[in-house]
C-alpha cells in the first residue's frame, strides 16, 4: 500500500512516520539520549521505543567533567515534553561508542 | 478525568515539582489538579537532620507544582518512627546539569 | 488519543522525576494524568511514600513509562501511529 500521501513528508512529523520501524536517535531534556526503534508517536512527540538505550549524562560533584551512563529498556513510553530532537539513527553512527 | 475524588476529605501526601512533600486532608480540586488542603503541613527530610513537619493550615497548591497526590495507610503512617528516618532531599523535576 | 487508549489496555509500572514509581495502572485520562494502585516505591531512600496505597501522578511530570513488551503488540502500535497520521494529514487538507 503505496500511496502518495503515505510517502510525501510535507510536514516535520512526516518524518517521524518515516522513521517508524527503524533506528532512532532521540536528544532529551535533562542531558540525556535515546536510542531506540520506533514503534509508535504521536503530534505531542510522545513516542515508544523498543529496545531502548539511554544514555545519562552528569557531573560527579567536585569535577568539571561531563559523565555518562547507560540504562536500557525493552520497550519505552517517553513524554513528548522531553523531547528535544528526533533523528534516524543510521544517518548519525554511534555516539560515544 | 483519571479522577482525584476518590481522595477527597481523605488525608493524601502530595509531592510538588521543587521537591517538597505536603500533608492534608483534600478538600477539593479541579482540571489543572490545583489542589486545597486542609491541615495541611510540610514534611522536611534532611540527610543530617530528623525529620521535621511545619505546620501552614489551610493551602492551596497551584496545578502546575503538583507532581503527585497519594493516599496512604494511617496505621502504617502512625507506627512509622519518622525521628529516626534521614533522606535526600527529592530532585526538582527541571533536571539541570548543574545543582 | 492514540497513547490515550494505548495505555488503557495496560498494567505496567512508570518512572518520574529521577523516582521511580512501580504500581498496577487503574486509569488515565487525556492528559495522561495516571493512576496506580499497588505501588512500590524504594521507601528506604524515598521515605516520602511510607504507608503509600495508591498514587495520582500529573501527566507533565512523567519522563518516561517502561512497559512489558510481551503485553504490547508493536506492529499494532506501528499500524496505530500511522492511522492517526493519515487522520490529522486528512483533518489538514479539509481544514484549507
Amino acid at each position: 500500500m503505496v500511496d502518495e500521501k503515505s510517502v510525501s513528508a510535507s510536514e516535520p512529523l512526516d518524518l517521524i512516520r518515516l522513521c517508524l520501524d527503524e533506528q532512532i536517535f532521540v536528544k532529551l531534556r535533562g542531558n540525556r539520549e535515546m536510542t531506540g526503534k520506533l514503534h509508535a508517536y504521536d503530534s505531542h512527540c510522545n513516542i515508544v521505543l523498543g529496545d531502548a538505550t539511554e544514555t545519562i549524562y552528569y557531573l560527579e560533584s567536585g569535577s568539571e567533567d561531563v559523565k555518562s551512563r547507560k540504562e536500557k529498556s525493552e520497550l519505552v513510553f517517553v513524554r513528548g515534553d522531553s523531547v528535544m530532537s528526533i533523528a534516524d539513527a543510521s544517518n548519525i553512527g554511534k555516539t560515544n561508542a | 478525568m483519571s479522577t482525584l475524588k476518590p481522595f477527597l476529605n481523605e488525608k493524601v501526601k502530595v509531592l510538588t515539582a521543587d521537591g517538597r512533600l505536603l500533608l492534608g486532608v483534600l478538600e477539593g480540586f479541579d482540571r489543572t489538579t490545583n489542589l486545597v488542603l486542609s491541615s495541611a503541613k510540610e514534611r522536611i527530610f534532611s540527610i543530617d537532620e530528623p525529620t521535621k513537619d511545619i505546620s501552614m493550615g489551610l493551602c492551596i497548591v497551584r496545578g502546575n507544582e503538583v507532581v503527585s497526590i497519594s493516599d496512604y495507610d494511617e496505621q502504617v503512617e502512625d507506627s512509622t518512627d519518622y525521628s529516626k528516618i534521614f533522606a535526600e532531599k527529592l530532585k526538582d523535576t527541571r533536571n539541570s546539569l548543574i545543582d | 488519543m492514540l497513547f490515550f487508549s494505548f495505555f488503557k489496555t495496560l498494567v505496567d509500572q512508570e518512572l518520574k522525576n529521577d523516582v521511580k514509581i512501580t504500581g498496577t495502572l487503574r486509569s488515565i485520562d487525556q492528559y495522561l494524568n495516571i493512576k496506580l494502585d499497588n505501588v512500590q516505591t524504594d521507601v528506604a531512600k524515598y521515605p516520602h511514600f511510607v504507608a503509600v496505597r495508591s498514587v495520582f501522578i500529573r501527566g507533565s511530570t512523567i519522563r518516561y513509562i517502561h512497559l512489558n513488551p510481551n503485553s504490547v503488540d508493536t506492529n499494532l502500535l506501528q499500524d496505530a501511529s500511522r492511522r492517526e497520521a493519515m487522520a490529522s494529514s486528512g483533518d489538514k487538507i479539509v481544514g484549507r
